[in-house]
């Protein structure tokens, strides 16, 4: 139902193709010369996943914003499903809407551009973007838990979105950061999961990279459901927080 | 259509159509009215916190990101390039997208029947009402240039584009005029923020704020009509010590441009909907 729902809703495909469009065009036209096959996959990897983080974020959002405008949010919640699977089968199921379209038109993107990536070790590349998929509603279902409980949601996402762009290591090296960032860099699922998908292009695969991200978005879910619970407790036991 | 419901003259005036006489509020009063309230809506929808706030953390995000993406692409000069471009970027960023509010308003509230009801054509209102954006952009560039200047130790090439406002404000004015275009065939679809978003791509790619000009022809000719490219080159020009007019009178004919194209466009919807008795902004 989620997806049916996003794929005629506009932002899905500003926040997906429009943003891999842009990550991949300024890395690729500010360079004098054509990037190598391996130049090119990390570009294509690391726009994938700015692009799709910026999904993830207006997604996890949109998704109980949506519910609770249509005065559904709070029949979503007290249903016979427990809440909690409800909400991450919604959010699971934005987030792969999201990562296909992201991919798709990196796609596009490539043939623009003239680029060629190429994934020494393809089964592997899959793996790392199955850890995307799940890493994605891990993260989109902390966000939403943060934001629904504030009025400012739109606001709030439109702030975090950016800074994990920037400190995630995916179009940006971090290279360029001093070493305290850098810690606040390895903190962010994304991070590991570009090292990994970057090492999928030369076929020695960085298999900690991987396992960083599986255990980073372990914890981003883990908080993620505390978060949740927090708000129903809030809702039906406090009556302090408005679902309809 | 009601009796009483208004229709305009053949000279473009407005009367009511059973010939009551409306009082007329003098012109410039109603301009003077128009533009208030513009500020008044534009404070109440956007309150210093956190929407202000957080808009202003994001712009500084952006702007630092493309700022290092230009000293990896090209050392400190690249990072020069780029942080010069990008602050203004993030200022007419914020200008496209926050005008596209200003007619959306009237949607969400279903206020424009009383708006063309009102002494002023909509279009003219809805260009006093952005006056405010343009505002808003300016102050959006001049954070982020003082907080990633400080940042990445530019601010003395921060203080060096202070010559270069006039140049800023040109952008920005075509920046909310071509935004009040793109916005108007998408009234009453879903597909709003598609458009405004498409043209902040263009802008950011093909205006040679952060990408150099004259590597492929097709995206310098798109972006010859883009809001900011003109202005590009004489804040860099400017900054170079050398001549800014001509850029900056190109600047000015573009935002004259996409501003006719935005008063036709409502113009031509305001008449369709007094016409059918059906518009875009009844579409809600």
């Amino acid at each position: 139902m989620q997806i049916s729902l996003g794929v005629v809703h506009s932002m899905t495909y500003a926040a997906g193709i429009l943003n891999a469009i842009v990550f991949l065009g300024i890395l690729v036209l500010s360079r004098s010369t054509p990037p190598d096959t391996a130049t090119a996959t990390s570009m294509v990897t690391g726009s994938a996943l700015a692009a799709f983080w910026a999904s993830c974020v207006w997604g996890g959002v949109a998704v109980l914003r949506r519910e609770r405008s249509w005065g559904v949010f709070g029949r979503s919640l007290t249903g016979v499903q427990s809440p909690l699977v409800v909400l991450t089968g919604k959010v699971a199921g934005y987030s792969l809407l999201n990562l296909a379209v992201v991919l798709l038109s990196l796609v596009g993107g490539c043939v623009l551009f003239g680029l060629r990536p190429a994934f020494a070790n393809p089964p592997a590349a899959l793996l790392g973007f199955a850890v995307v998929l799940a890493s994605g509603t891990a993260a989109s279902l902390l966000v939403s838990g943060v934001l629904v409980v504030s009025r400012h949601s739109l606001a709030i996402s439109s702030a975090i979105g950016m800074p994990v762009t920037l400190l995630g290591g995916t179009i940006l090296p971090l290279s360029v950061f001093p070493e305290p960032v850098r810690l606040v860099s390895h903190a962010i699922s994304l991070s590991w999961l570009q090292e990994f998908l970057r090492s999928t292009a030369s076929g020695s695969l960085d298999w900690p990279a991987l396992v960083w991200a599986i255990l980073l978005s372990t914890v981003y879910a883990a908080v993620g459901v505390r978060i949740f619970g927090r708000m129903l407790d809030r809702a039906r036991r406090e009556a302090t927080l408005e679902l309809f | 259509m009601s009796s009483s419901e208004p229709t305009r003259s053949v000279t473009g005036s407005r009367t009511p159509a059973n010939n009551v006489a409306r009082p007329r509020t003098p012109r410039i009063e109603a301009i003077a009215a128009t533009l208030w309230l513009g500020i008044i809506l534009f404070r109440r929808e956007n309150p210093f916190r956190p929407a202000v706030l957080s808009y202003w953390f994001r712009a500084i995000c952006q702007t630092l990101l493309y700022t290092l993406l230009g000293v990896v692409a090209g050392g400190s000069a690249g990072g020069d390039f780029a942080f010069v471009g990008a602050v203004v970027l993030a200022g007419v960023d914020h200008a496209i997208a926050q005008v596209s509010d200003v007619p959306m308003r009237d949607l969400f509230d279903g206020t424009y029947p009383r708006l063309r009801a009102g002494g002023l054509p909509p279009a003219t209102t809805f260009a006093l009402r952005s006056v405010p954006v343009i505002a808003a952009g300016c102050a959006v560039s001049g954070v982020v240039g003082l907080s990633v200047g400080l940042l990445t130790g530019r601010l003395g090439l921060a203080t060096a584009m202070l010559p270069a406002i006039p140049l800023v404000l040109a952008a920005m004015l075509s920046a909310t005029t071509m935004g009040l275009f793109v916005i108007a065939p998408a009234i009453g679809t879903r597909y709003d923020t598609l458009t405004y978003n498409t043209v902040s791509v263009f802008v950011t790619l093909l205006t040679g704020a952060l990408i150099p000009r004259g590597t492929h022809g097709v995206f310098d000719a798109v972006g010859l009509v883009l809001p900011l490219t003109n202005a590009m080159d004489g804040i860099r020009s400017l900054m170079n010590g050398g001549p800014w007019v001509a850029p900056f009178g190109a600047e000015l004919l573009i935002a004259c441009g996409w501003g006719l194209l935005a008063a036709v466009a409502y113009t031509l919807m305001d008449r369709r909907g007094l016409r059918t008795g059906h518009g875009a902004f009844e579409a809600s």
